[in-house]
């Protein structure tokens, strides 16, 4: 395994190419992105949310509440300081993740260490995160990534460098904000990581009309990858468009997308689904297992599908239905699997591990 | 076979020199990035083999073996590509012998460094051609300049690969020596000059005119752009008039001139080019050894070059100095759908469906 690249203070390497890394906090959305363990720097991440729940909104604010836990400095775009009043606090020790841990660690059978990586489908799952690294996390003394807790609020710390970027122009509201941050990127030494974050983009509530059109919103992305691709070891950025206003199938989003380095998609369940807990939970099969909120979609990967892997690879997640489940402290990721059907006992024992990837070609 | 690892056997046909004024199209999807092939046609179009080729003498056996190639499995360049494995241990003496085909790359998407690398795999090492006058990058993810602009920074670079009439700057020197009378094959890559549309920087008929007017002053062109659905449904929709009107109809009061000018562009440029190489997903989902599909199918620019050979059927020699290598002018090409698999490592490898990949 060869690391190209120099392992800066706050990032760590990836595993797979060795390309710096900058973790936007939940360790199943690190697993997810390309087996990177993390989101490369010098990339961006779309993250798109249909109806009116705001699921991307918590990732946004792991993402920027990780990058302050490190001194990271935090650009704030569009929104004020209440928004970041509004992150969420680092959880205590003996975080549930251990938990959680721990009980896969009674299923599983003992093997060598080294095998454990590979899972059951082979080259398919991801090596990017062993579970011993928890342990290892916890004996630093600064834990690379920080469970967080939802219900508590960030005290953020004099020091912290965020920079509010509000633009109030009616004509190019970008205009401002590229600027900004150019202006920031130089001014500070070059060991220094940024992070952008960007709530809802394009939201009418604080986004002018002007802004969703294509001259200023995707001159914006492209001037945005500009300066990603200049900074390959400084900047990262990540946003959350809401497609109601803005579906998929428009030409401009997807522009959009091709513009970022990243896409996720959140398809939140409409509540229709929780009378149908009781039944699943009843069969037993995923009693231990929150029922997931919502779907999630990987539609683009960041360094992963400009090399034009598709959806091969491993960790690689292109085209598989998984599931998100948002909790106090989590936000995970699973492969989606139907409820096996009331009284089937053959499928409840097997429940869980029918998924889009047993499909051979 | 030592070619392997540079150009996958099945797609190299299609990777080679095309006839001069061709168009090569490329489109790729969201998931699932053409790049790979650009930087293959790239690594082609610059690679050690026109020097091995050119020594062994290129005459009408050459054509005869590529063309047996292009009809056949597309596994008949064995020695070929052995030639060319063990050249390339020999690459600086055959530096001179090879300096016809020149590159620029024009991205809009992607800087130098990721193109460096991407072309790497193939074994051309960009910045020693740079250096040595035969590859060429413009950059305009900095700059999406207007068209005017991009007229005058292609026609520069342009000039700049030209083997000039007399020896200019001392580096120039030794390379041009030998290839005073020989006209120099330039080959414009455009890495998705439709985001210009995007940008609505200008319109789809003044980029397409500008295109032209670049092709004029190249030898041959290669365009990539976005292939996905949002961006083609207008031309679709115009399409589907007559099978589902009501549906079509509601589709195209809700086209915004964004995706009419992106659809309006691809469709002319599939009209004109040679031939069309298209990437994308699987639509089935995912496979761990799949990562897409690759789709070849012919443009409308290839009924143009067989009536052309008809005409001016003796008259390539003189002007390249000798006969064109590969492909004659009229050789049909080739469909063919294949799966392509791209490593985590870069490697990729094309396959027809059902072959073990």
């Amino acid at each position: 395994m060869a690391f190209r690249k120099r392992n800066i203070a706050v990032g760590k390497a990836s595993p797979n190419t060795g390309e710096n890394l900058n973790i936007p906090r939940s360790s199943s959305l690190d697993d997810l992105l390309g087996g990177h363990a993390g989101l490369a720097l010098g990339s961006s991440l779309l993250i798109e949310e249909s109806g009116t729940t705001d699921f991307a909104g918590a990732l946004l604010r792991y993402y920027a509440a990780e990058g302050l836990c490190h001194g990271h400095v935090v650009h704030v775009v569009g929104v004020g300081e209440n928004w970041v009043r509004e992150l969420p606090a680092v959880a205590e020790e003996k975080s549930s993740r251990k938990t959680a841990s721990s009980t896969a660690d009674d299923e599983k059978m003992k093997i060598a260490w080294r095998y454990e990586k590979l899972g059951q489908a082979g080259e398919r799952a991801s090596p990017s995160r062993s579970p011993s690294m928890p342990q290892d996390a916890a004996m630093a003394p600064q834990p690379f990534c920080h469970t967080f807790d939802l219900t508590k609020r960030f005290v953020v710390p004099a020091d912290a460098d965020i920079n509010y970027i509000m633009s109030r122009s009616p004509t190019d509201p970008f205009d401002a904000v590229i600027k900004s941050l150019s202006q920031t990127l130089q001014a500070t030494p070059p060991g220094t990581v940024h992070r952008v974050v960007i709530p809802t983009i394009l939201s009418p509530a604080l986004w002018p009309p002007t802004a969703s059109r294509p001259d200023s919103f995707l001159r914006f992305l492209h001037s945005l990858r500009h300066l990603l691709q200049e900074n390959p070891t400084r900047l990262t950025a990540m946003m959350t468009l809401p497609t109601e206003l803005h579906p998929r199938s428009t030409g401009l989003v997807r522009w959009a997308e091709l513009l970022s380095d990243g896409v996720l998609e959140l398809t939140p369940f409409p509540h229709l689904m929780d009378a149908s807990n009781s039944l699943a939970e009843s069969g037993g099969a995923r009693g231990k297992d929150e029922q997931p909120q919502g779907m999630l979609k990987v539609h683009k990967l960041p360094t992963t599908t400009e090399r034009g892997e598709g959806g091969a690879g491993a960790g690689n997640t292109i085209g598989e239905d998984l599931a998100f489940t948002v909790s106090r402290r989590r936000f995970e990721i699973k492969p989606f699997s139907l409820p096996p059907a009331e009284g089937d006992q053959d499928a409840q024992k097997e429940g869980g591990s029918l998924t889009g990837k047993d499909v051979e070609f | 076979m030592t070619g392997r690892t540079r150009l996958p056997p099945a797609l190299e046909p299609y990777l080679r020199l095309p006839p001069e004024t061709s168009l090569i199209l490329l489109t790729g999807t969201l998931g699932c990035a053409v790049h790979w092939v650009t930087a293959r046609f790239v690594g082609s179009f610059l690679a050690p083999l026109r020097g091995a080729e050119s020594a062994a003498g290129v005459g009408p056996g050459a054509g005869v073996r590529s063309g047996a190639g292009v009809r056949g499995s597309g596994y008949g360049f064995g020695d070929g590509d052995g030639k060319r494995g063990e050249e390339e241990g020999q690459e600086g003496q055959e530096e001179e012998e090879e300096q016809e085909t020149a590159v620029i790359l024009a991205s809009w998407l992607r800087g130098e460094k990721f193109w460096a690398t991407e072309i790497r795999r193939t074994c051309v090492h960009t910045p020693k051609l740079t250096t040595a006058n035969r590859y060429l990058h413009l950059d305009f993810l900095r700059n999406p300049c207007s068209l005017a602009d991009l007229e005058s920074t292609v026609s520069q670079a342009v000039t700049k690969l030209s083997p000039p009439e007399a020896p200019r700057a001392p580096g120039q020197k030794n390379t041009s020596k030998k290839k005073k009378k020989k006209k120099r094959k330039i080959v414009l890559i455009l890495d998705n000059p439709d985001l210009l549309l995007a940008l609505t920087a200008c319109s789809a008929q003044d980029l397409y005119t500008t295109l032209l007017r670049l092709r004029s002053q190249t030898y041959a062109m290669v365009v990539s752009c976005a292939g996905d659905a949002p961006l083609l449904g207008a031309a679709a929709a115009a399409a589907a008039v007559s099978g589902d009107a009501a549906s079509a109809l509601q589709t195209t009061t809700t086209t915004t001139p964004l995706e009419a000018e992106s659809a309006g562009f691809v469709v002319q440029m599939v009209y004109a080019a040679r031939f069309v190489i298209g990437v994308r997903g699987l639509e089935t989902g995912s496979a761990r050894d799949v990562s897409g599909v690759l789709r070849v199918t012919r443009g409308g620019g290839v009924h143009d070059d067989q009536k052309e050979e008809e005409e001016e059927e003796g008259e390539e020699e003189d002007e390249w100095g000798r006969g064109s290598r590969g492909k004659g002018k009229g050789e049909e090409v080739k469909e063919m759908e294949a799966l392509f698999l791209v490593g985590r490592d870069g490697g990729a490898r094309v396959f027809e469906r059902g072959a073990v990949g």
